[in-house]
């Protein structure tokens, strides 16, 4: 029962009061996110000063929206990008006590990210002819290098784990068909490895930080590889109005 | 039998004897023992202790699943998990940062260059007013053999902004444009002055990087440049009219 549901029982006695009260009471999440105070503004004004803050950085950040579920590239408040998420869920090992809940809003990124491959571009003989030699040297680019560094691009991982500091793991499947057979032995093997992971990190005594295991096409796996910076911030967007209409989980609000 | 008990030794003669009847060749799959007769693969698989195997196969597969399933992940919904309960902001704090965050977007135009798709966007709020093919930098590394100075030719990823606008620039052509030809650094300054190969005009995002024109629009679209954004003549003559001196460029 809400607090206006019970104010209202407490004003009005008599049939008329539950009346009242059972009728303000359906209301009860929709009120909830309405009421001074409210979780669900609460949780939406934690995550935009998250984001604020990021974007006040003038750096390139991410927004995951977990209703989406959608990972954007932003900067300064503006969408450069939106990577497309075929599923998103966040787990935790069974070995951590506690009920499931983001750690917080935002998140740096720590993983050292591997030196992209950098194809080693060749020095050109000089020009005999005197008229060549006056040609621009930038202007020169050469197609089948071009094609050299697409195919590095093509050697992007489309499997990776990201880390993040406060601690939280985003692993990035990039596997286009989800429910086909290789793709759920693969899910099948990377479920078993993490779990094991977990398990020797808790026997020497470490944290096992919750997982976001987020699948997307291995095109969009790739572009995202590419487009990570070191230190890159993680903010994760606040419930949309209506939220706790649709189901979504905040505190306190059931 | 080795002493080891599973390992089967083709020269083991003990083994050899317990092998009972000859059995049928099987051509390939025979192995010639040092100075006995040919061990056949139906052979090997007789005396193999297949129980034991099994038995042990099956014993690390609980154990493997057992721990991965201890240790391993229970998932939810993203759109399921609690949000971390703030505790210090207020209802109305939501409105107000939601306009603070809007303040922090450009009021006119912007750019934004995509390295991947070699994509030029000019754009205002989430209109985009022109589209261009670009080229970004190849990525490549250029090394000195004589001294072992190395560059990097990366289009800088983040945000930047227009720091000058000219109109006919002039490269001046730094060492690395030489060495990459085979030429050698000229001593003197005016021979590094290049008049035609930026066109018409050059944006300037800081640190030697432009956007500018090129004399090889063939190649836009390609990650061939050193870092430069390179544009088609009317792309570049649009984003300079319409870009203005603290314009900002995201490049990603």
């Amino acid at each position: 029962m809400t607090g206006r549901a019970a104010a209202a029982l407490r004003s009005a006695r008599g049939p008329a009061g539950v009346l009242l009260a059972c009728a303000l009471g359906l209301s009860g999440p929709v009120g909830a996110a309405r009421t001074p105070g409210g979780t669900v503004e609460r949780a939406r004004a934690a995550a935009a000063e998250t984001e604020l803050e990021a974007a006040r950085s003038h750096r390139l950040y991410l927004v995951l929206d977990p209703s989406g579920p959608v990972l954007d590239l932003k900067a300064d408040g503006l969408v450069l990008r939106r990577f497309p998420v075929e599923s998103a869920v966040l787990g935790r090992s069974r070995l951590v006590a506690g009920e499931l809940a983001w750690p917080a809003f935002g998140f740096t990124l720590v993983s050292e990210l591997p030196e992209t491959e950098r194809p080693r571009i060749p020095i050109q003989a000089p020009e005999a002819d005197p008229a060549n030699a006056q040609a621009p040297v930038h202007a020169t680019a050469k197609p089948a290098f071009s094609e050299a560094q697409d195919a590095a691009f093509g050697r992007t991982p489309t499997y990776y784990r990201l880390r993040f500091d406060p601690p939280l793991d985003v692993s990035i499947l990039g596997e286009a068909g989800v429910a086909n057979l290789p793709g759920r032995l693969w899910r099948a093997r990377h479920r078993l490895i993490e779990g094991w992971e977990a398990l020797l990190a808790a026997c020497r005594g470490q944290t096992v930080p919750p997982r976001v295991v987020l699948t997307m096409t291995p095109d969009e796996a790739r572009r995202l590889f590419v487009t990570l910076l070191p230190k890159m911030r993680l903010v994760v967007a606040g419930p949309p109005s209506g939220r706790s209409r649709r189901g979504a989980v905040v505190p306190g609000a059931g | 039998m080795s002493p080891g008990g599973d390992v089967l030794s083709p020269a083991d003669p003990a083994g050899d004897r317990r092998g009972g009847a000859p059995a049928p060749s099987y051509g390939a799959a025979r192995a010639l023992p040092a100075g006995g007769r040919p061990i056949t693969a139906a052979r090997a698989r007789r005396r193999l202790p297949w129980k034991e195997v099994l038995a042990s196969l099956a014993t690390l597969l609980v154990l493997a699943l057992a721990g991965g399933f201890a240790g391993g992940f229970s998932y939810r919904d993203l759109a399921a998990v609690p949000y971390p309960a703030p505790l210090s902001l207020r209802q109305a704090d939501s409105r107000k940062l939601g306009h603070q965050l809007a303040d922090q977007m450009p009021r006119g135009v912007y750019i934004a260059v995509d390295t991947v798709a070699n994509r030029l966007y000019l754009k205002r709020g989430g209109e985009v007013l022109r589209e261009a093919v670009c080229s970004t930098g190849t990525g490549g590394v250029l090394e000195d053999p004589a001294t072992g100075r190395r560059w990097v030719f990366e289009t800088p990823r983040g945000t930047h902004r227009v720091q000058t606008k000219t109109k006919s620039p002039v490269w001046n052509k730094p060492d690395w444009a030489f060495i990459e030809d085979g030429l050698p650094i000229p001593k003197n300054a005016a021979d590094r002055v290049d008049t035609y190969s930026l066109g018409e005009y050059a944006l300037s995002l800081g640190d030697g990087y432009l956007i500018h024109g090129t004399l090889y629009q063939r190649l836009l679209g390609r990650s061939v440049t050193h870092g430069c954004v390179r544009l088609g003549d009317d792309d570049l003559a649009a984003v300079y009219g319409a870009a203005s001196i603290g314009t900002r460029v995201y490049i990603y």
